[in-house]
């Protein structure tokens, strides 16, 4: 898999003369709004952030008091959502969930892209011995069943916000050091690149100003797609009794508490359950819009 | 080479493979089935069961969705004792009990304490096992002997020193120790009695030969489904069913949804809150029973706050028991005062549940100098604010929600809890290193249907299941007294006392007696609960009624 | 050939490093094993065991000794002897239980594989024939909606409108195709979205090309432009993200072999874990692991064989 990945990438890059880093500029912003559904994507991103950032000063109720008498509410005007199996408020829990999955979802984004192009351009760079070891250490990572691992580390650690970003980054970051170091392997090769070594600037010169600038751009888009599936994961960590417990609000773990009364007060798990589904297409519109941006020249739909 | 690279030919490549696959699961199962029939079993494939299920149903056939996985029928070494002689009544124990707990015969017809070691039993006469041989002393021996050495926790229960076939229906038992307990181990399902030939000739464990009112007919261990037969020579009568078909499903939505699609005739603990709405439809009922197990909250009394007497009553006082049945359990379950069922015999009927009283909370946290002094509605003393954690796992699906509306009416009383659903390991890890405040699970209070058992793994200072770390000299010297005592009624006053004491003391809160919500289709007639089943048993006299 | 021989030794790592991964990160999770498998077998769950029940289990499965000798016993049986050792709770040889368990998740997800193939590719091919109709539009919306849904959520709501609502198939149960088709459409809805949404993609790019739009010209029938040469130089990617999407069907087949109760091994692997069954667990791991290793190995042969452009040195 590694070597067709490899082959792809190389194939594509022969393939362009332009070269990333001219597209960031104007060109960027232009792109952007020739895009109608990336600018509905970006404009309810921000809604939705600004929902997480402002949700103590707008959730109506605290997300945490229960309200036995009143459990599982349907929407009215008290509880615009409704409440759930233990009357707490559903809007509330929504709009603090958001803060919590969000930030789960970047925290653990952000650690596999540090560590997963850190890693990869060492790789790619380095070759050899240091390519061989890293690589092999990348196979065994993508092929790893995750559910160990998030077990294992929620074990260790205990069950927590931290503790799940550290058990999903480590799932993750395998997938970006194995894209990087493809990327990496071709550009190496590149003119300026070679004219950059041979007037002897060190490597991580060479590394920041050169390769990382000209190899981000499919990661920048594999990122952006992943965060809509890190929530997608802490929703399966929930349902398989892994993930946080039911009382942090989180909208994976709402969804998997709320499966229980699925008939009888379905919307405890429609609402959070729309809530992912929306944030999950707005982070593929905005992944799919970003390749288009940043790799005119792409062919053939999600290979990653 | 063109022919070779067309696209058709990769995807039928990948379809072809596909449909491979999707055949190899099915012939695999048959080989499966084909092993069994070596085996000297007779065959009747998951697949078949399944589909006949319609037409079985009219001759007289009970599809019964399990609420565990089925992984084994191994009756000797603990794991499938229960499952067997409670769920597919293959097997029967030597003594029986009635609803209030008290003991009744079983395949002993009567049993007496000759000294203080040793036990006569007297079997009952003309039992045979599904092999039709007889039971006698001999195989009886037999099961106990082999049970001993395979199942360790039965054997420390039991205590036994030797065991002797004095003739054909008479045993008589030994003792290391005084054991007044011992005709109610003799309860337990692990302890049921099987036939020599349940084993082969390398004495490997192949079958169940009970002599229950049904028969071990296959047990399919790629589907895990269980079928089992009438036994037509049943020593206790008529039996009811002509087949039991039991599966597997260990999810409650699934067993809901499975009893309502019809797929299943009988099953238990669908969610709780699932439980009215099941019964508001056409041709299902559920009734909902307590069973012989509690959800209590263990209080680490090594940690400085719930050392006092008074934080641990205000946090029971707090708790609004009656809520939390209704509005968690859904009243599958009830509000609970002491460690056992006021339905049993030798309960501490005068003991009532704590009431919610947040003003009595207020009074005995203030008294013992917890008060809200920086107003952030938690109570703090020295500038340390009454935060506790509170472990819970979620293999029970009662428990985490309890926790988080304990969680919330603590709250209500100024108390900060921390909740942690976790896995069993790392609650057990945490629990050895001391670490912890709560622990909210439920324990079972009739493995053994006597209260020494109880009380002294809980109560007494050291005991097994003594999580709070309690230590009470009253209470270790009235239970090792009642211990020696065999005279019923007096043995259980001294037990009253204890459940008295700890009741007062408050080392660990029981919340609420444990439910089972039985659904069944209505066709389905005769079932008498028995509540000292472990999760429910399957009797004799149920049957279908079209 | 040399290539062959390189990727196989390649494959050998990687399932050694996972088992010996796995191995370590299963005795660092926090609990005593013994307790656990105590509590799995004899006393049950709430039930605390007593220290000579502890010892005695300890001294049976040799879990005194230290990590690296568990290990490398492990490993020399099952080099040695091809026996990857007995469950602790089943007590059973972990391969024979394997061979119980693995026809149930092989079918379950080579059904899911089937449905993504064809469901996806054919609408795939239709979406791009339409392209920015209103069909392709609907299609996409509704896909880009399917694979942004968590999985046993999708499963719960399919079972409530099919099972329940219009009474087509049962709800739960294994051994006939009956029981696979709903467990099967659950777990393949992502992949045909993968699928459909990279197969139109890819025709689009490749209707665009010089030599359609001459054979359209040239007046040939839409089918046969696109079974004779649209599809074949569509279909790399195609193969390629198919492979994919076998590592996230063994992914989420955990999750759907819970809801459906498929007796899978998948759900054996959850199970084992918190039992700390430690050699079932390395047996399902070793066997996931295996074939993932072996679809991508499979997908990697495809694919130099639709693309000779690409050849591995």
């Amino acid at each position: 898999m590694v070597d067709t990945m490899d082959n792809a990438f190389a194939k594509k890059l022969k393939k362009e003369d332009v070269l990333i880093t001219e597209v960031y500029g104007s060109e960027f912003s232009k792109r952007l709004f020739q895009r109608k559904d990336m600018l509905f994507a970006l404009v309810a991103l921000l809604l939705f952030t600004g929902l997480a950032l402002f949700a103590p000063f707008i959730s109506p109720y605290d997300p945490n008091a229960n309200e036995l008498r009143n459990k599982n509410l349907s929407p009215s005007e008290d509880h615009l959502l409704g409440t759930d199996y233990l009357g707490r408020d559903l809007l509330s829990r929504i709009l603090i969930g958001a803060r919590t999955s969000l930030s789960i979802a970047f925290g653990v984004v952000l650690i596999s892209l540090i560590t997963g192009t850190a890693l990869g351009c060492a790789a790619g760079y380095y070759g050899g011995i240091v390519d061989e070891g890293i690589s092999r250490v990348i196979d065994v990572f993508l092929s790893f069943p995750g559910v160990i691992f998030a077990l294992a580390i929620m074990g260790v650690l205990g069950r927590g916000v931290f503790n799940l970003m550290l058990a999903l980054s480590i799932v993750q970051w395998a997938k970006y050091a194995r894209v990087m170091r493809g990327q990496v392997l071709s550009i190496k090769k590149q003119e300026f690149v070679l004219s950059a070594v041979t007037s002897g600037a060190d490597d991580f010169y060479i590394i920041r100003r050169h390769i990382v600038p000209n190899a981000i751009a499919p990661l920048i888009v594999l990122a952006t797609i992943d965060i809509g599936h890190v929530i997608l994961s802490i929703a399966t960590l929930s349902f398989l009794g892994i993930g946080l417990p039911a009382d942090v609000p989180e909208w994976g773990a709402m969804l998997s508490a709320g499966k229980e009364f699925m008939r009888t007060a379905p919307y405890q798990t429609i609402f959070p359950g729309l809530a992912i589904t929306f944030v999950v297409v707005i982070f593929s519109i905005l992944g799919d819009g970003m390749r288009d941006i940043l790799d005119p020249n792409h062919e053939g739909g999600e290979i990653y | 080479m063109k022919n070779k690279n067309s696209p058709f030919f990769i995807l039928l490549i990948i379809l072809l493979t596909c449909a491979i696959l999707i055949t190899s699961g099915c012939s695999s199962k048959e080989e499966n089935n084909a092993k069994e029939a070596v085996s000297g079993m007779e065959v009747a494939s998951g697949s078949d069961a399944v589909s006949q299920q319609e037409g079985d149903s009219e001759d007289n056939t009970l599809v019964l969705g399990e609420m565990w996985e089925i992984d084994s029928i191994n009756t000797i070494n603990g794991d499938g004792g229960t499952l067997i002689c409670e769920k597919a009544a293959v097997t029967e124990t030597l003594v029986g009990a009635n609803e209030d707990f008290s003991l009744k015969p079983g395949l002993a017809s009567s049993w007496k304490q000759l000294d203080e070691n040793t036990w006569e039993f007297k079997l009952r006469e003309n039992v045979t096992f599904h092999d039709g041989s007889e039971m006698t002393a001999e195989e009886v021996k037999f099961t106990l002997e082999n049970v001993i050495k395979a199942n360790t926790k039965v054997a420390s229960m039991l205590k036994v020193d030797t065991i002797e076939a004095v003739d054909d229906h008479t045993l008589k038992i030994k003792t290391k120790e005084i054991n007044p307990i011992l005709p109610g181990i003799l309860h337990y399902p692990d302890t049921a009695i099987i036939s020599p030939s349940s084993f082969d000739e390398s004495e490997e464990f192949i079958k169940p030969i009970g002599t229950g009112p049904y028969k071990f007919e296959s047990f399919d261990e790629q589907t895990r489904i269980l079928t089992v037969v009438k036994n037509e020579n049943w020593w206790g009568g008529k039996v009811g069913l002509d087949k039991m078909i039991l599966k597997g499903i260990p999810d409650p939505n699934t067993r809901a949804m499975a009893i309502e699609n019809g797929e299943v005739d009988f099953t238990v603990d669908v969610p709780y809150s699932e439980t009215d709405r099941i019964d508001a439809i056409d041709g299902i009922t559920v009734e909902k029973y307590k069973t012989p197990r509690v959800y209590k909250l263990d209080i680490n009394l090594k940690h400085e706050p719930l050392e006092d007497i008074r934080v641990r009553q205000a946090m029971s006082y707090a708790i609004d028991r009656h809520a939390i049945a209704e509005h968690v359990l859904y009243n599958v379950g009830e509000a609970a005062a002491g460690p056992f069922l006021p339905t049993m015999v030798w309960a501490n009927k005068s003991l009532s549940p704590y009431t919610r009283d947040l003003e009595e909370a207020d009074e005995l946290l203030t008294a013992a100098g917890w008060v809200d002094t920086d107003g952030d509605g938690i109570r703090d003393k020295d500038g340390k604010s009454l935060n506790l954690n509170m472990m819970t796992y979620s293999a029970r699906p009662g428990l985490p929600p309890m926790a988080e509306a304990m969680a919330a009416q603590l709250k209500e009383a100024g108390i900060d809890v921390e909740i942690e659903v976790m896995e069993m390991g790392s609650i057990y890890d945490r629990k050895e290193k001391g670490d912890w405040d709560l622990y909210l699970a439920a324990y079972n209070i009739a493995m053994v249907p006597d209260p020494e058992y109880i009380l002294t793994n809980w109560y007494m200072t050291n005991g097994t299941d003594n999580g709070p770390g309690y230590s009470n000299q009253k209470v270790d010297t009235l239970i090792t007294e009642a211990r020696k005592i065999t005279d019923l009624e007096e043995r259980y006053k001294k037990f009253n006392e204890v459940e008295a004491i700890v009741n007062e003391e408050q080392p660990m809160i029981i919340v609420a007696y444990y439910g089972c919500a039985i659904v069944k289709k209505d066709h389905v007639k005769g079932y008498v609960f028995d509540p000292t089943a472990h999760d429910y048993r399957i009797n004799a006299g149920m049957y279908i009624e079209k | 050939m040399k290539y062959l021989i390189k990727r196989a030794g390649f494959m050998a790592f990687t399932v050694f490093a996972v088992c010996a991964l796995t191995f370590f990160l299963m005795n660092v999770i926090p609990g005593g094993t013994a307790e656990l498998i105590l509590k799995h077998t004899l006393i049950g769950l709430e039930e605390s065991a007593t220290e000579e029940q502890l010892s005695q289990i300890s001294s049976r499965y040799n879990l005194d000794d230290p990590l690296y000798l568990q290990f490398y016993w492990w490993v020399k049986e099952a080099v040695l002897r091809g026996d990857i050792g007995t469950s602790y709770i089943y007590n059973k040889p972990v391969l024979y239980l394997l061979t119980l368990r693995l026809p149930a998740t092989v079918q379950l997800a080579g059904a899911s594989m089937a449905i993504a193939t064809l469901a996806g590719v054919s609408l795939g091919i239709y979406s791009a024939l339409q392209e920015n109709r209103i069909s392709d539009h609907i299609l996409r919306i509704v896909t880009l909606f399917g694979v942004s849904m968590p999985g046993f959520w999708i499963a719960l709501i399919l079972i409530i409108i099919f099972s329940l609502k219009l009474k087509l198939v049962q709800v739960s149960g294994y051994g006939n195709l009956e029981n696979l088709i709903l467990p099967a459409a659950a777990l393949s809805l992502h992949s045909v979205a993968a699928v459909m949404r990279v197969t139109r993609t890819s025709m689009l790019e490749t209707l665009g090309q010089e030599y359609i739009r001459f054979a359209k010209a040239k007046g040939l029938p839409v089918w046969k432009i696109i079974s004779r040469h649209a599809l074949k130089n569509a279909m790399l990617p195609v193969v390629t993200v198919i492979g994919f999407q076998m590592g996230n069907l063994l992914g989420g087949a955990v999750v759907i072999e819970k809801i459906f109760a498929w007796p899978g091994i998948g759900s054996l692997l959850v199970d084992s874990i918190s039992a700390r069954d430690l050699p079932m667990v390395q047996g399902c791991v070793l066997a996931i692991v295996t074939m993932f290793l072996l679809v991508n190995f499979i997908v990697d042969i495809l694919y130099t064989h639709l693309d000779p452009r690409i050849r591995y040195g």
